[in-house]
């Protein structure tokens, strides 16, 4: 029970944080998360690589996340406004300290594309958490949500290219409005 | 900017970044209060468990003592009920007889159905298949009794039964009585005081006995172990033996 303890406060607050993106609601995330970890407890002799327990509890999360998701479907479309306004804003400074872009245009970015992850579906969104929060590869998403491969690529591939697409467009209109102010960026180019 | 600065790698780690930055930096949560509350629920998840386990255990429990008691039940049941067996059981009952010319006739009956009760106004033939003995019927009765008689046979111990012909008509009577006799019997005649008791032969080779009190007559025999009886009221002894000697 310590050795769950100590795994269970090291791992609490990055689970949340996972059930929270796909949720968008602190009190749903909290039940997905303490859901998540109770099953984990009780199937804890199934789980082969010790070492990924972290990516274990936050795949069973994730789907605990989905199902809690399709129960309230219907009551869930009010996300918290005012907390989801700052979790868009959380921690920008951290981002992007080597581009050559202004401030402005870097929080602009960063929100944009925090919002087109939001925007995604709670599918899609669990396949981005575990490919690139918790560093999983293709078969191993595959294999702890029991899945056949080429349905984890092909939905990672639809996830990036809806990001990709929102993010293209930003830019595009972005630079647009920047040609017909004339502002040159930071490298002089247009 | 230019398209190819956002290739695959830049997506990638803008991706990246991002959902790391969604993830971790969310407002930071009590650790210690939410392994309580985990803790917590565990605890009721594994009472209620527990509960679960005993709840069935005890169903099992409450089954499981009818069907026990339903099982002593019937083991006592098989093991006290009487075993008939009756395959490959040829049963045959088997009379002698004699005809008028003094003929030996030997009569049998194989596997006769046989039921237990009182039946009441049966016919001739039915009362006939309801006994294991050849039943005797009355060639003469008296020209006063004109309505058909009634006949019942009482079925007791297997094949132990009586056969009763009742005649009626007005204050006449005449009943005709026959049983076979199976097993050991013991049976007392109460003869009144003013009565009279004969023996008188019958066809030259049957011997009866004749109760006579004022208008009732009684005749009793035995004949190849069939008991037979007749209790009469206004009828002539004459009568009555011609009765006798025309029972066959």
């Amino acid at each position: 029970m310590e050795f769950f303890q100590s795994l269970y406060k090291k791992y609490y607050q990055r689970v949340y944080g996972t059930c929270f993106l796909i949720l968008k609601n602190t009190a749903l995330a909290e039940e997905a998360t303490q859901d998540a970890f109770l099953k984990a407890y009780t199937n804890i002799h199934t789980l082969k690589a010790p070492a990924k327990f972290g990516a274990w509890v936050a795949a069973i999360a994730t789907k605990q996340a989905i199902n809690i998701y399709n129960r309230n479907k219907k009551v869930l479309t009010i996300a918290e406004e005012e907390f989801m306004e700052q979790y868009l804003k959380l921690n920008n400074e951290r981002l992007y300290e080597n581009e050559p872009c202004s401030q402005y245009l870097l929080q602009e970015k960063t929100e944009e594309i925090r919002k087109a992850i939001l925007c995604l579906t709670p599918i899609l969104k669990q396949m981005v958490i575990l490919k690139y929060y918790w560093t999983l590869t293709d078969p191993e998403i595959a294999q702890v949500l029991k899945l056949p491969v080429g349905t984890v690529k092909s939905s990672l591939f639809r996830a990036r290219k809806l990001l990709v697409k929102k993010l293209t467009s930003y830019h595009q209109e972005f630079m647009a409005n920047k040609l017909v102010k004339g502002e040159p960026n930071a490298k002089g180019r247009v | 900017m230019r398209k190819e600065e956002f290739d695959n790698k830049e997506y990638d780690c803008l991706i990246k970044e991002n959902v790391k930055a969604l993830i971790d930096h969310l407002p930071p949560v009590h650790v210690e209060e939410k392994w309580q509350e985990f803790e917590n629920r565990l605890q009721a998840e594994q009472q209620k468990e527990t509960n679960k386990q005993i709840s069935l255990f005890r169903k099992y429990q409450r089954m499981f003592v009818p069907v026990a008691v339903f099982a002593v039940v019937f083991i006592i049941f098989i093991s006290l009920s009487p075993k008939t067996v009756i395959g490959f059981k040829n049963e045959v009952f088997r009379w002698f007889g004699q005809t008028e010319s003094g003929d030996v006739v030997i009569s049998e009956r194989h596997n006769p159905e046989y039921k237990q009760g009182i039946f009441k106004d049966l016919s001739w033939e039915e009362a006939k298949g309801m006994v294991v003995f050849a039943l005797k019927s009355p060639q003469y009765v008296p020209a006063d009794f004109q309505s058909p008689p009634q006949i019942n046979v009482v079925s007791n111990e297997y094949p132990q039964s009586v056969v009763v012909i009742t005649y009626v008509e007005e204050d006449k009577r005449l009943i005709i009585k026959q049983e076979n006799i199976l097993n050991e019997t013991n049976r007392n005649t109460f003869v009144p005081q003013n009565a009279d008791i004969q023996k008188i032969r019958v066809n030259d080779n049957l011997e009866v006995t004749l109760i006579n009190q004022e208008s009732t007559v009684q005749v009793f025999w035995t004949e190849n172990m069939i008991r037979f009886n007749i209790m009469t009221q206004n009828i002539a002894v004459e009568e009555i033996i011609k009765v006798i000697e025309a029972l066959k």
